[in-house]
């Protein structure tokens, strides 16, 4: 013991030496692995997994940015990551404009002989059927085509005659009978006084009072939906299909389908080069 | 759907093609059709062919080109724009055909609605009236 030469110290402390300067540079890394709570949302700032407003528009205006050319699917997913869907109506997102092979423009280009925007009657081609079809042209009645019969405003009913003729349409077959339009006049006039009156006529489109429901809770207003459901929607297909579908010019897609009745089919391609053929695609729930 | 409910037409959406032909069954009936109604497969083949949901128009000309599609619906669906581009294809593309007149062919996911055009006069037969449906809720 007594023979140790410092040697032996020097090297044992050189050694310590080089454990202390790894120790001492460990441990800041080891300050970085576990950092205080605040430190780590700020170095995360998309959270736990929900997909907050702002993620959301960022990602909207980076795809508003950099993709030009999208398909209609895309229009959907910007409208609902800038939570717009409430806003969804025509000329949004992806409900466009119809498409049309013969519009009013090539209507007056082919027909308006004075070149004065009007197409009359006598400018039409003669044919047995051109006077139906100035009539089913003409939709505001007026006696001439001009750009009116061809905007957004003749193509559907007024919001007030709509919802008139909802109301009195009972059965809501979309056909207001006689019988629902004396039925209606019954119920209206209320002390059978044999006429209605201003005030009877109000009260037939007011809808009456709620009455207070004991066992409700306070009203609250209604929760918005969050973007996470309308992205579910979209996926599924619920805010409408997710294909484009053919454009005007482009071959339709042939089909052979059975009626409903069972007993024949029918095939799109079985009236080339006879008739044009409309379809129309709905439902019924 | 209120306006459906009303008058007691209630439906569980249809889960096999079965129920489907029931629905458009009920929607023929109550709606008085005289046009072919046609059910789709339940894989919706011909929807995802046309992107036809929720609802839509087209019209196909005589050389199987589509000459009008519909904008989306339900705003897009507008049967008063549908049948004057219809009247204007007559014009243009007399059909081969000795009479003028065409024959719509319906085509439901599930069944159909109410709303369609008039069909222009041949030289014989009686034009149809338009139809109005309620708008969809």
């Amino acid at each position: 013991m007594g023979n140790r030469s410092w040697n032996d110290y020097r090297q044992f402390a050189a050694v310590i030496l080089w454990i202390l300067c790894m120790t001492t540079i460990a441990i800041p890394a080891q300050a970085q692995d576990d950092p205080p709570a605040s430190e780590q949302n700020a170095a995360n700032p998309v959270g736990d997994g929900e997909l907050t407003p702002e993620v959301a528009n960022k990602l909207a205006n980076l795809l508003d940015r950099d993709w030009d050319e999208r398909p209609e699917w895309a229009e959907m997913l910007v409208m609902v990551l800038k939570g717009q869907t409430m806003r969804m109506g025509p000329g949004t997102g992806w409900f466009r404009d119809a498409q049309k092979k013969y519009d009013w423009l090539w209507l007056l280009d082919r027909f308006d002989i004075n070149a004065d925007r009007v197409v009359q009657l006598a400018e039409l081609p003669a044919s047995p059927q051109r006077e139906f079809y100035f009539t089913r042209l003409d939709l505001n009645r007026d006696g001439e085509l001009t750009g009116i019969d061809f905007s957004r405003n003749s193509y559907s009913v007024n919001p007030f005659a709509k919802q008139t003729f909802t109301r009195l349409d009972t059965d809501s077959n979309g056909r207001l009978s006689q019988e629902e339009w004396q039925k209606f006049f019954s119920r209206s006039d209320r002390d059978e006084r044999g006429f209605l009156t201003p005030e009877d006529f109000q009260a037939a489109f007011s809808p009456a009072p709620p009455r207070p429901d004991p066992t409700n809770q306070p009203s609250r207003p209604p929760q918005m939906p969050p973007t996470t459901y309308w992205l579910n929607m979209l996926v599924n297909g619920e805010l409408g299909s997710l294909s484009n579908g053919p454009n005007v010019g482009d071959p339709a897609p042939d089909f052979k389908l059975t009626t409903y009745q069972g007993d024949s089919e029918v095939a799109l391609s079985s009236f080339k080069g006879t008739k044009p053929v409309v379809l129309i695609f709905g439902s019924f729930t | 759907m209120s306006s459906n409910t009303r008058v007691g037409i209630e439906f569980e959406q249809p889960k096999t093609f079965d129920e489907r032909i029931e629905v458009a069954s009920s929607c023929c009936a109550s709606l008085e059709f005289t046009m072919p109604l046609v059910v789709d497969t339940m894989k919706n083949r011909v929807e995802k062919a046309y992107s036809a949901f929720p609802d839509r128009l087209y019209i196909i000309d005589q050389e199987g080109r589509v000459a009008y599609k519909g904008g989306r619906g339900p705003f897009g669906y507008m049967p008063r724009e549908l049948e004057q581009t219809l009247v204007m294809l007559l014009i243009a593309e007399p059909p081969a055909l000795a009479t003028a007149a065409d024959e719509p062919v319906d085509q439901g996911s599930d069944a159909e609605d109410a709303e369609t055009p008039a069909e222009p006069a041949s030289e014989s037969d009686e034009v149809a009236d338009d139809t109005a449906a309620p708008a969809a809720e």
